[in-house]
């Protein structure tokens, strides 16, 4: 009897040890084959954006892509399905698309970038979105990232945050991912009780969430102009870049270059509201750092901050639809056309024009935009 | 604090850990106490309170009846007791609906009285723990328990935390020898109440939640739907109310034996039951044993004349009906489910009498029909419990029966008829001897796995939103 009890209790621990392996075990193997074969399970923003991507590259594998990259402003501001055709010197068409992702700044787009890559999706351009109070802080994107973004990851200061991050949002994957799970393995089992894994996007990855609202009333409105104001005034006030956002972008720019791909930078719209909270000393400091980009990495800028009036917009620098269509208009006739038939002044392998600016002195290839910027940072310079 | 939250995960762990490491028997009633009176308190600290104030009068009561000779001052006492308890219950639960039905009735009858509307909040468990507190001191009163002399060890059944809001209704014959007993650590109780927390989990967040999904929008706005899907609805809500209560006591009954403490079985597979009376064996079997034990026996059971027998059970249920809550819906329930329970009492003497049908009844198709009608007779009952209202619950049933067209099932019908084979591939299987045996004679790793993958199913499974367990509102 007794040794009948003893072997229950040894066949009890025996289990319950088994048991715990097993989860974990599950939970690792689990993991690893989505971090591996599905990205987009931890990032749907991303996933639902590469689906399109792909399906667009299906459709049309003969045209170049011309990729944008940033964040919700540019999610929301940039409608490439209005852009007039865009052609190549020799003809061909390309096929822009907005790859913006909610929140990103210089580490998230570097990372997206890279993951585009190593998928094989290699663009033939890239605008390149440089928020300017995204310079002074990024939230992690370790949250979102996965096994093969995590050398990236690990090259910054901020390694033992970052994957302190990464493991807690691997922790119970099951559960906090099984809506992206089921929509994978078993569609009808999906309960869509929130929105927040629902990613709703249009074909050319431009934002369906954002802008098409126009039914903003003035509480939300105010509602948002806080928002905005207590996330950059401050930022804009004191302008510091940050070395880690900065070595990312540096990254993101040196990549680029190694792989051949034209990068524009884009200083996307705000309003005059907005505008108001840069200091004098942040438009310098702002000018020079984009400058000396520019002059590194052979990257003109492309200041766009006042391309749109008050009215186009849904809060202080997220477009509302008649402000995005004034956007994406102008940006693909003054920037996108001339870039991608190889008219814009950008040091990319083709463009000879790029290579004659070579030889120029940095000052001289500037774009209109940045020129004007210039400008208006003299005129700031002088005020007492 | 929902068992399946996070809130709950840390508070048992906490609890769990300081409980295993302390040596001191005492000292851990005394957590375990402290940690009931926090869970409780996190609802409402003030309600908490109060439970603790009545469960020491029933403490303090308790002793005299015990000290206690005179029948009549013994019967005072019980009386009091009683009193405070029920008046509690009664002011919390029932006093509104009970001035609602007067003003309805006065009305009626052409007299408009203006009568108060009481701005209660009804603490949460009160008639699982009311019902606790009656049977100790009823028991205590007829002499088969002793009075706990210890305030403590009384205190923690009342507010032991696994069955304080949602049962299991427990005895004190039961629980209290088991907080005397000093506690051991048994990796059998660990293994057995972990596999419980496991099965209360996937019952609640997987059927349950999921079921809620489908069910709640159509009762709602059951004219909005057709006939097919209310009554897939219908069905929906027995496998809802089946898999949250059972799930909640699964929880609860792993939980009591990972600290050392068993609980009274509350389920034992009710759709596999052949007839109502069976059912109700299966069915909240705490509950229909207090029912029974409290009101049914001392009304005289079932050994007077037919007609007292039928009148003691549609007393019996109709309380039953009432103890869900202060609205005639529970309480038609009640009664409807009494009147099964006659109607089914009536039939069996006179199929007894007849023994070809007798055997007829009794074999593997038979018991299959009999299966079915119990379950179909409980799912029209239920549509009566869910409803609203009586005319809502007519309406409803109405429709059931009268083809309509209408709206479409609010989930894809899938899910309904996958849960549905699941809850009963789960029936069938446990009526299996050969498949527990089976599971028992695999290696220690493939229950281990086995387990895990059930784990990750059920997390897998569950809604974005998690429903409060039903029975809380009781």
């Amino acid at each position: 009897m007794t040794t009948r009890r003893r072997g229950r209790r040894q066949q009890a621990r025996a289990d319950v040890v088994w048991g715990l392996i097993a989860f974990a075990a599950l939970q690792i193997a689990f993991v690893l084959a989505i971090d591996l074969t599905r990205p987009g399970l931890f990032d749907p923003e991303y996933g639902v954006r590469v689906r399109l991507l792909r399906e667009r590259i299906r459709e049309h594998p003969e045209r170049p892509l011309l990729l944008v990259v940033g964040s919700s402003r540019i999610g929301a501001g940039f409608m490439p399905g209005e852009l007039s055709a865009l052609r190549t010197a020799d003809g061909r068409l390309a096929l822009p698309f907005n790859g913006a992702h909610l929140g990103a700044g210089p580490r998230l787009n570097r990372m997206e970038v890279r993951r585009l890559l190593r998928e094989g999706i290699t663009p033939s351009w890239l605008v390149l979105e440089v928020v300017p109070g995204g310079l002074v802080h990024e939230v992690s994107p370790a949250s979102i990232a996965v096994l093969g973004d995590l050398p990236g990851l690990c090259r910054y200061n901020t390694l033992a945050r970052d994957l302190l991050i990464y493991l807690r949002c691997r922790l119970n994957p099951f559960y906090n991912h099984r809506q992206a799970v089921l929509s994978l393995l078993a569609a009808p089992f999906v309960t869509r009780a929130d929105s927040s894994d629902h990613v709703s996007l249009l074909p050319l990855g431009d934002d369906d969430n954002w802008m098409r609202r126009e039914d903003l009333d003035a509480e939300m409105l105010a509602r948002r102009v806080a928002e905005a104001r207590g996330v950059y005034c401050d930022r804009l006030r004191d302008f510091h870049i940050d070395p880690e956002l900065d070595r990312a972008t540096r990254e993101l720019l040196r990549l680029c270059r190694q792989k051949g791909i034209p990068v524009v930078l884009l200083l996307t719209p705000e309003d005059s509201r907005f505008r108001s909270w840069y200091s004098a000393e942040t438009e310098k400091r702002l000018g020079d750092y984009l400058e000396g980009l520019q002059r590194v990495y052979r990257a003109p800028v492309v200041d766009a901050r006042a391309w749109v009036g008050d009215d186009g917009f849904s809060d202080p620098h997220h477009l509302r639809l008649r402000g995005a269509r004034v956007f994406t208009e102008r940006l693909g006739r003054e920037v996108l056309q001339p870039l991608v038939a190889g008219a814009f002044p950008i040091d990319g392998p083709d463009s000879t024009a790029a290579q004659a600016l070579h030889r120029q002195p940095s000052r001289q290839r500037c774009h209109p935009a940045i020129a004007d910027h210039a400008k208006r940072l003299k005129t700031a310079a002088k005020r007492p | 604090m929902l068992f399946c939250t996070q809130k709950f995960l840390f508070f048992f762990l906490g609890v769990f850990t300081v409980y295993w490491l302390l040596p001191w028997h005492r000292l851990r009633v005394w957590l375990l106490l402290g940690a009931s009176y926090y869970f409780y308190a996190s609802w409402n600290p003030l309600l908490a309170g109060l439970i603790f104030l009545t469960a020491t009068l029933d403490y303090t009561i308790a002793r005299a009846l015990e000290a206690g000779t005179s029948p009549r001052r013994r019967r005072a006492l019980l009386a009091v007791s009683l009193g405070a308890n029920v008046g509690l219950l009664v002011y919390f639960k029932y006093a509104n609906f009970f001035l609602d039905s007067l003003g309805d009735c006065l009305r009626s009858a052409g007299v408009t009285v203006p009568l108060p509307v009481l701005s209660v909040i009804v603490p949460v468990g009160i008639s699982f723990y009311t019902f606790e507190a009656i049977s100790y001191t009823v028991d205590v009163y007829r002499r088969r328990i002793p009075a706990e002399r210890n305030l403590a060890n009384f205190l923690l059944f009342i507010l032991f935390f696994p069955h304080l809001v949602a049962g299991p209704i427990v005895r004190a014959r039961d629980f209290l020898p088991q907080v005397r007993r000093r506690k051991h650590w048994n990796w059998v109780r660990f293994a057995l109440g972990g596999r419980l927390i496991l099965l209360g989990l996937f019952k609640k967040l997987v059927i349950a939640d999921r079921m809620a999904l489908l069910a709640d929008p159509v009762f709602s706005d059951p004219t909005a739907y057709g006939t097919l899907v209310l009554w897939m609805a219908a069905v929906a809500y027995a496998f809802q109310v089946y898999c949250d209560f059972s799930g909640y006591s699964d929880i609860a009954l792993g939980t009591a034996h990972l600290l050392g403490y068993r609980l009274a079985v509350n389920f034992d597979m009710p759709f596999a039951a052949a007839n109502i009376t069976e059912f109700w064996r299966r069915w909240h079997i705490s509950l229909s044993n207090w029912i029974r034990d409290y009101v049914f026996f001392p009304l005289g059971g079932s050994r007077g004349s037919a007609w007292r027998t039928a009148g003691n059970l549609l007393v019996a249920m109709t309380l039953c009906g009432l103890w869900h809550g202060a609205k005639w819906p529970f309480i038609a329930w009640g009664l409807l489910n009494g009147v099964y329970m006659v109607v089914h009492r009536a039939f069996r003497s006179w199929a007894e009498r007849r023994p070809r049908l007798d055997g007829l009844l009794q074999t593997e198709a038979g018991t299959g029909l009999r299966v079915a009608l119990t379950f179909l007779t409980f799912v029209l009952a239920l549509v009566v419990f869910r409803t609203g209202s009586l005319s809502e619950g007519a309406a409803m049933l109405g429709a059931m029966f009268a083809p309509q067209g209408g709206l479409a099932s609010p989930v894809p019908p899938l899910c309904f008829w996958v849960t549905a084979v699941v809850v009963l591939a789960a029936h069938l299987l446990a009526r299996t001897e050969g498949a527990w045996r089976l599971w028992e004679r695999l290696p220690s790793w493939l229950h281990g796995f086995g387990l895990a993958a059930f784990l990750v199913v059920t997390l897998l499974l569950a809604p974005v939103t998690s429903q409060v367990f039903l029975y809380f509102q009781f």
